[in-house]
């Protein structure tokens, strides 16, 4: 199957709070590094896939805000309300097909503009979980009693995943155990803080990857599923995240994970569910992977807004292979305790 | 609190003493309020400083001498960062124009705009881009592309830092139009953030099996979807999990399993809620549980207990779930 | 250039101002039904489903989550698109690229709006860019009649030409079963005498809001053959957006840039030098009479003020050289998730010669587009004849 490259990567410093800047310069703060990490100039892209969520930027049409800043004007920007994951898997299509030759690829997302309870609420059946204001803290919470990880598991996630990240300041487990209670079991420091940032890539075909001479790294194979909806299935698994892997590895021709695994998980407990799902062992074992080389940057836990963290986690797979060719597998999730999942498998080209 | 219902040894069809009337529309209306603070950032904050400030109106010019109103970081039109401020107008030329005689509700001020009122495209002289705005003018004759106008701003003391600080454009006699003047880019200052509440009104309406359900938990029923192999799922819904259409609804007694609970420390009054199985439900209900249920452990028993009097087709005619003997 | 991708079925709700019987899941899975139904087919042929809909106007965060198994979606891939008014388009274009680049075989698009559920007027509030755009509103109808006079002033184009295409509109979609508003009787008076909402546009120029929705499936090279007896193969589907601010383009509609440039593009991977002769069909997005003028000049299907002349000499009437809208177009069902991708359908359907009492004779090639966002533009040109 052909292939994109990715050649291309930018990324804002997320933070808690940014506003010195609106959602379009915040955008173009990533997609000019990108641009410049790619050596091409904006006029040079032809297409671009962003990914927002209207809710979240207190906008109809959210992409409407970064359209100048990833070369719309004429030129065709589509998107996805989603993980920005699944934001790259439509870009690799869009460059395999053949319809375009330089592409951008842009999640951003300010969750310091919003009241991410009313957010949250939104997205809960309007008819039956609506009324009683359960926001996903409270769903988190649920999940979290069914699966009955230990306090102490979920707190060393939690650290192990800030002791990677560029963007926190690592959490110990202890101050996690000591942080307040939100949704019980739930402590506030299991869950990733909310921030504001925003992440781009430069995605190529391979005939223009060869023609700047940039060795880049290939989108090997790209899968995404969903579940039913969070109340209608079973919360202690995660299906579509295996059917997304597996989907993702065929396209790629993999026989199994490579070393390096890049999960984006909101709660301590869901990174290591996911981890776990994604076929990298038991409790333990994730909260390793999650403290080892083998994590690049903590993921979601890292410091990402949530819209932007699998596409951060694409990011921080391909420094590292640029670091270390080889390998990587990149997660992304969407939906209340993630519903769909994304996933991504890069290689050094 | 109304007595607990019987706990029958299995479903029971509605009664003919007992129509549900499905049929009947049945929607519920809500309101989500959404608050948000927005960054206006670089290019908007020194924008309605000077607007505000001094009635200066600032643009962006790009590589190609477009003067871009709003100011931006980018130029859709070459594709690349701008290069420089420029100042234009205070006058301006209408672009385009109407006059509009439907009835609007200013979503700032929450009021209804009097009609007929002006409106169009105003192009500061010297910008190469429009901004919407009022006109003040009603009777459309008299309005044509081209016309030379000028802003009436709103006493400084009324200005919030938008472009309303523009009470609106008027006509002005034809004097020649403002050029584009460069300026040095402007200082920062301190980041303008503007808090806006977004109250938006919503009508749910329910599907047959929902109305099943809603109007089922009115009349302290609970009702379940049941599929072809007799597999039930509450709430009841049109299609089960895997997609399959849902044909039939049957009642179900109020009882099952709590599968979790969670106490909602973050929320105020530190509510519990669980997530339920009614026995024979494929899916779950999350709903409240009551005080000292959260001490209960998953898999402990529970009941529904409906909220007394006249109840509304809504969740809460449930008032919480309790354990069960 | 990638694998080809047909049209192979289609299917539409009966576009109404208010759906009291179902809610938004019921309402997307019922275009889903009578789009598989008739072909025989079920939710386990398609690979994947591509959903557009704007979720502030119906209030539900992350609506392709809370309806994905009503929708049929559960265990398979699913994307959701917010790209306004062109979602639905774009869902068509979004699944042409999946499909081309061979990652699925078999995508289904499904747009759906339910607009009685909403407050519009609220809605569209938050189009506007918070910052800049929301202190001073006059609606969509202001905005859209501000740029309507542009078009006026530069073309000449009356307002007996407008209530012309109204008439066309609403008497073409008498023969259209799903159609939202039909007015058999409906003159250039009955126009001309309906009110004033904004100048220059009546109320009888403008679309409605309608509850509806709308499904297309798209197949793989190989497979459409089997899936239906004459596919609408794509020969393109181009997207081209603007500027980001409302006011940004000088003539908005007049000579809508996003039009111009796609149209232009879509015509040249299609092979098609002279539009009103090479097209048979084609289903353009009009949000309203005058927006159809201008888009007869922006589609290159007459010259600049030719708009006008255009409907006095029933060019795109039906029996015309280019019937325009046999569907009664968006002036006559606007379901705003589903509105674009409607005109995808029945852009298919008269390729397909499934367009029942609306159908053209003798179509080779349909052109489809979509409107909206800030003046975007999604074209679509379909074709019997494999590319």
């Amino acid at each position: 199957m052909p292939s994109a490259v990715i050649i291309g990567v930018g990324e804002t410093p997320h933070a808690p709070r940014r506003d010195d800047v609106n959602t379009t310069e915040l955008a173009w703060e990533a997609v000019s590094t990108a641009l410049d990490d790619a050596g091409v100039d904006l006029d040079d892209i032809d297409n671009a896939v962003t990914a927002s969520q209207d809710f979240w930027e207190g906008r109809t049409i959210s992409s409407m805000a970064v359209n100048e800043v990833v070369a719309g004007y004429l030129r065709p920007e589509s998107k996805v309300a989603a993980d920005g994951a699944q934001a790259v898997l439509y870009a690799w299509a869009r460059m395999a097909g053949g319809t375009y030759r330089l592409g951008l690829v842009l999640a951003h997302c300010k969750e310091s503009a919003a009241d991410p309870h009313a957010v949250d609420v939104a997205a809960m059946d309007p008819y039956l979980q609506r009324d009683l204001d359960v926001d996903e803290t409270v769903a988190a919470g649920l999940q979290a009693a069914m699966l009955a990880y230990p306090a102490q598991v979920r707190a060393a996630a939690v650290a192990a995943s800030t002791s990677r990240s560029p963007w926190r300041d690592p959490v110990d487990a202890e101050a996690v155990l000591a942080s307040e209670q939100t949704a019980t079991p739930l402590h506030a420091l299991e869950r990733a803080p909310l921030a504001d940032g925003a992440c781009a890539l430069v995605v190529a075909d391979e005939a223009t990857a060869a023609r700047l001479g940039r060795d880049g790294v290939r989108i090997a194979g790209c899968g995404t599923s969903t579940d039913p909806y969070w109340t209608d299935r079973d919360l202690t698994r995660a299906p579509a995240l295996a059917a997304a892997r597996d989907a993702a590895l065929t396209a790629a021709g993999w026989d199994g994970l490579p070393d390096v695994v890049e999960i984006a998980a909101p709660y301590a407990h869901q990174a290591i569910l996911w981890g776990a799902g994604m076929g990298l062992g038991p409790p333990e074992q994730v909260v390793a992977h999650l403290g080892g080389g083998g994590s690049p940057r903590g993921g979601w836990l890292g410091g990402a807004p949530g819209v932007v963290a699998g596409l951060s986690a694409v990011a921080g797979c391909v420094l590292a292979l640029r670091e270390r060719p080889g390998r990587a597998v990149a997660h992304g999730a969407t939906g209340i305790l993630g519903q769909s999942h994304h996933v991504v498998c890069l290689e050094s080209a | 609190m109304s007595a607990p219902r019987p706990l029958g040894s299995g479903p029971r069809p509605l009664g003919a003493d007992e129509p549900l009337r499905t049929d009947e529309p049945l929607r519920l209306e809500r309101r989500i309020t959404l608050r948000y603070r927005f960054a206006a950032g670089r290019f908007a904050t020194p924008f309605f400083r000077a607007l505000r400030g001094e009635g200066r109106v600032l643009a962006t010019l790009d590589g190609d001498g477009n003067a871009l109103l709003p100011p931006r970081p980018v130029s859709g039109l070459t594709n690349a960062a701008t290069t420089g401020w420029v100042e234009v107008g205070p006058t301006a030329t209408l672009s385009g124009y109407t006059v509009v005689h439907v009835p609007f509700i200013d979503p700032m001020t929450g009021e209804r705009r009097p009609v007929p009122y002006g409106f169009g495209l105003v192009r500061f002289d010297g910008a190469s881009t429009n901004v919407y705005h009022l006109i003040d003018e009603t009777d459309r004759t008299r309005l044509r592309v081209g016309l030379a106008l000028e802003p009436v701003f709103k006493p400084p003391a009324e200005r919030q830092g938008n472009l309303a600080d523009i009470r609106f454009f008027r006509v002005r006699g034809d004097a020649a139009p403002a050029r584009a003047r460069p300026i040095p880019p402007p200082d920062q200052g301190e980041p303008l953030v503007y808090e806006q509440k977004i109250d938006l009104p919503y009508v749910y309406t329910a599907g047959a099996a929902q109305r099943a359900f809603l109007r089922g938990l009115a009349r302290g029923r609970i009702v379940a979807s049941v599929d072809a192999e007799g597999v039930r799922y509450v709430p009841a819904r049109s299609h089960a999990p895997d997609g399959r259409p849902l044909e039939r609804t049957e009642e179900v007694a109020p009882h099952g399993v709590l599968e979790a609970v969670t106490t909602a420390r973050h929320l105020p009054g530190e509510p519990a809620f669980g997530l339920i199985r009614i026995d024979g439900s494929r899916t779950l209900l999350v709903h409240r549980v009551a005080e000292g249920a959260e001490r209960l452990g998953p898999g402990a028993r529970v009941e529904a207990v409906f909220a007394p009097g006249e109840r509304e087709p809504s969740v809460n005619a449930i008032a919480h779930f309790r354990p069960a003997p | 250039m990638g694998r080809r991708v047909a049209i192979v079925a289609t299917g539409q709700t009966d576009h109404v101002s208010r759906r009291t019987d179902v809610n938004v899941a019921e309402l997307a899975r019922e275009a889903v039904d009578r789009c598989l139904g008739p072909a025989e087919l079920t939710l386990a042929d398609v690979d994947a489903i591509v959903l557009g809909n704007m979720e502030m106007f119906e209030g539900i965060n992350m609506p392709d989550q809370w309806m994905a198994s009503t929708l049929g979606a559960a265990g398979k891939p699913l994307f959701k698109l917010n790209t306004g008014g062109t979602v639905g388009a774009s869902t068509a274009v979004a699944a042409t690229q999946l499909i081309a680049a061979g990652t699925f075989r078999r995508v289904l698009c499904v747009g759906y709006e339910k607009h009685s559920e909403g407050s519009v007027q609220a809605a569209i509030t938050t189009v506007g860019d918070p910052v800049w755009e929301r202190a001073v509103m006059a609606g969509a109808i202001g905005n859209f009649a501000s740029m309507a006079s542009v078009y006026v002033d530069q073309s000449g184009v009356t307002e007996e030409h407008a209530a012309k295409v109204a008439v066309k509109a609403r008497r073409n979609a008498c023969r259209n079963p799903h159609s939202h508003l039909k007015m058999p009787g409906i003159t250039v008076q009955d126009v001309l005498d309906s009110d004033m909402l904004a100048y220059p546009v009546r109320k009888l120029d403008m679309c409605p809001s309608s509850d509806g929705a709308c499904a297309v499936l798209m197949a793989d090279e190989d497979d459409a053959p089997s899936l239906a007896p004459r596919p609408a193969w794509v020969h393109a589907a181009v997207t081209a957006h603007d500027q980001q601010y409302m006011g940004d383009s000088l003539k908005r509609l007049a000579e809508m840039r996003s039009l111009i440039a796609a149209s232009r593009s879509a015509y040249r991977q299609a092979g098609i030098d002279d539009p009103l002769r090479d097209l048979d069909v084609a289903e353009i997005y009009e949000p309203a009479t005058y927006a159809e003028l201008a888009m007869y000049e922006c589609l290159s299907l007459c010259g600049p003020g030719e708009g006008g002349r255009m409907i006095d000499e029933g060019v795109t009437e039906m029996g015309g050289a280019l019937p325009v809208n046999p569907s009664g177009g968006v002036l006559s069902a606007n379901p705003v998730g589903a509105t674009a991708l409607i005109r995808v359908a029945e852009a298919a359907l008269q390729t397909m010669g499934l367009a029942g009492d609306r159908q053209v004779d003798g179509v080779r090639r349909a052109l489809a587009t979509g409107y909206g966002g800030n003046a975007w533009t999604e074209a679509l040109v379909l074709s019997t004849e494999r590319p």
